[in-house]
């Protein structure tokens, strides 16, 4: 049985520039969180995928079929852009009729599927009001609900919590993961891992138009395991603090910079290493003025890991 | 099969209507809209100032022969081609510059149906623009020369709005083309109608003929009248039924190509 998505040796480049260089990937049912910087190649895949773009080398597959200009494949997937646009001066229930109508719905049926996603995404008492006055928040949720009104197969989720307030971003992540139970094949893309991490343990991870790794969370996480964790402590006894830290199993690399009063070290299990200076601190009594990470969220390590 | 595929035509028709519904809601009530009547209305004002002027001197020449002058100059060569240009290359490129097209292609819209959905509008507006601006101009031209004109030359205006709306036709399928095929379409719309349209048409010999504006002229009802001025605008014109005819064929020309570079053309934006 083929995949739902499927990649096979795709290049594709603009120019000189290399968008996605090489890709080979299979994606099933569930949802999968498409993880990479700005300008990694994650909106060039979602667009190969939904036929917007032409590979310049290799076969792509969405349910088994080329997607490239095949407007009869849109039956089966939705796609939340990137793009905070709109034809502002719809009504949200308008816009929305239309996008159901453009799908095959008749007028009423249109017009009952369309207020029934309004309701879902907490936009029904905003239904008259043009798109032009909904708040961030109302126009990513619209966005979305636009590419569910034909109950796709698959969904393709471009950034899709850009400009969420906080109870938004966490219903639209509680929307995605029922989207997922339901069977429906999620594709999310972000630069953000907790938010990846957040809807699913599937990630493809993908920087410079190459994928680095793909698998579950844990795996990922395994991985980032493998690359230094930098840590820089503040104290007046610098070199002393170094004679110990030098034996530590964990530590891979270390600079003191006495002009400037503190010691940058890179250690491969920064919560052993976390927990090894506060032992010290405490135990053998040195003063530790401050500690400072500058991967110390989950966010910068990813960052960290795609260097 | 040939069932399934009446189905499927009878499918893209429906999707071109919604599309024209969804597009004539985009462009009618717009600013660009608004500019366009304004020119639209620019014979109207000339017309009032001619019947100002006639008040005062009654030798000023006929109603009908200033209307004649203003169609063929201001209304066909001017009014037109700027309606045209403007609707023609705007209507599908505003779905890519507002960044909306992205809906549309993720809907199961065939290259025809999106091409016409977006085509029709664009020439629906204009001919609206246009007939409501010659018919301001002729019922108070008509009137100075008494009432009986308006009537008398009824079949004159009808043939002005034929062949005006024909020319739109072909002008917006033209300037639709130009859209999907450069960047800044409204500026080379408006150096090939007003430029190499413009001048070409006054050029004597064959040449003439490669210009749409030879074959509107020729349906238009106007190049016959004894005028030196519009005789030497007109150097000479081509049978009536083969002018719709190239105009009609030129028009397919147009879409055609047109539905191909959409299916063709890549529109996404890159990272």
């Amino acid at each position: 049985m083929s995949s739902v998505i499927s990649f096979t040796s795709v290049s594709r480049w603009f120019g000189d520039v290399i968008a996605l260089n090489d890709i080979s990937l299979n994606i099933e049912g569930g949802i999968t969180g498409l993880l990479g910087p700005n300008g990694a190649g994650k909106s060039t895949f979602i667009n190969l995928v939904t036929g917007r773009l032409k590979p310049s080398k290799g076969r792509v597959t969405i349910l088994g079929e080329n997607p490239l200009h095949n407007y009869k494949l849109t039956r089966f997937y939705g796609f939340v852009p990137e793009q905070d646009a709109y034809y502002e001066r719809l009504t949200g229930l308008e816009f929305m009729t239309y996008m159901a109508r453009l799908h095959g719905f008749d007028k009423r049926g249109a017009t009952r599927l369309s207020m029934e996603l309004l309701e879902r995404h907490g936009l029904i008492n905003h239904q008259n009001k043009p798109v032009a006055a909904y708040s961030k928040g109302m126009r990513q949720r619209i966005k979305l609900a636009q590419a569910l009104i034909h109950d796709p197969e698959v969904i393709f989720l471009d950034e899709p919590l850009n400009g969420m307030d906080p109870v938004g971003r966490a219903e639209t992540i509680d929307l995605i993961k029922t989207l997922g139970k339901q069977g429906k094949t999620v594709i999310v893309s972000s630069h953000i891992l907790f938010e990846v991490e957040a809807m699913t343990q599937q990630i493809v991870l993908i920087n410079n138009g190459r994928i680095l790794a793909e698998g579950q969370v844990d795996e990922i996480r395994g991985l980032i395991d493998e690359y230094p964790h930098n840590v820089i402590i503040y104290s007046d006894r610098l070199r002393e603090l170094a004679t110990v830290f030098v034996n530590l199993p964990d530590v891979v690399d270390m600079h003191i910079k006495e002009d400037q009063g503190f010691l940058k070290v890179q250690s491969r299990e920064p919560e052993n290493f976390y927990h090894t200076i506060v032992k010290i601190a405490v135990e053998d009594g040195f003063n530790i003025t401050r500690i400072e990470s500058p991967d110390d969220n989950l966010q910068s390590v990813f960052k960290y890991l795609v260097k | 099969m040939e069932e399934q595929v009446r189905k499927s035509h009878r499918k893209q028709f429906s999707q071109m209507r919604i599309l024209y519904s969804l597009t004539m809601r985009n462009i009618v009530k717009t600013k660009r809209t608004l500019f366009l009547s304004l020119i639209a209305l620019a014979p109207a004002i000339i017309t009032v100032i001619f019947i100002l002027q006639r008040l005062t001197n009654t030798d000023s020449g006929t109603g009908f022969n200033f209307y004649t002058i203003l169609m063929s100059t201001f209304q066909i060569r001017g009014v037109l081609l700027i309606l045209t240009v403007f609707y023609g290359s705007t209507v599908f490129t505003d779905e890519i510059d507002r960044k909306t097209l992205v809906y549309l292609q993720g809907r199961p819209i065939s290259g025809w149906a999106m091409i016409v959905g977006k085509y029709l509008p664009a020439v629906v507006v204009s001919s609206s623009l246009i007939i409501i601006s010659t018919i301001i101009c002729y019922v108070p031209l008509m009137w100075i020369d008494g009432k009986d004109a308006i009537f008398g030359n009824a079949t004159i205006l009808l043939r002005d709005l034929g062949a005006m709306i024909i020319g739109a036709f072909a002008y917006i399928a033209l300037m639709l083309l130009l859209s999907l095929l450069f960047k800044k379409p409204v500026i080379w719309g408006l150096v090939f109608t007003l430029g190499w349209e413009n001048t070409v048409v006054n050029i004597p010999g064959p040449i003439h003929k490669v210009t749409i504006l030879h074959w509107i002229e020729s349906i238009y009802p106007h190049v016959n009248v004894t005028n030196e001025f519009l005789a030497a605008l007109h150097p000479s014109s081509s049978p009536i039924s083969t002018s719709i005819q190239v105009l009609v064929v030129l028009t397919l020309i147009f879409l055609a190509v047109s539905i191909y570079m959409y299916k063709t053309k890549e529109f996404s934006f890159n990272e």
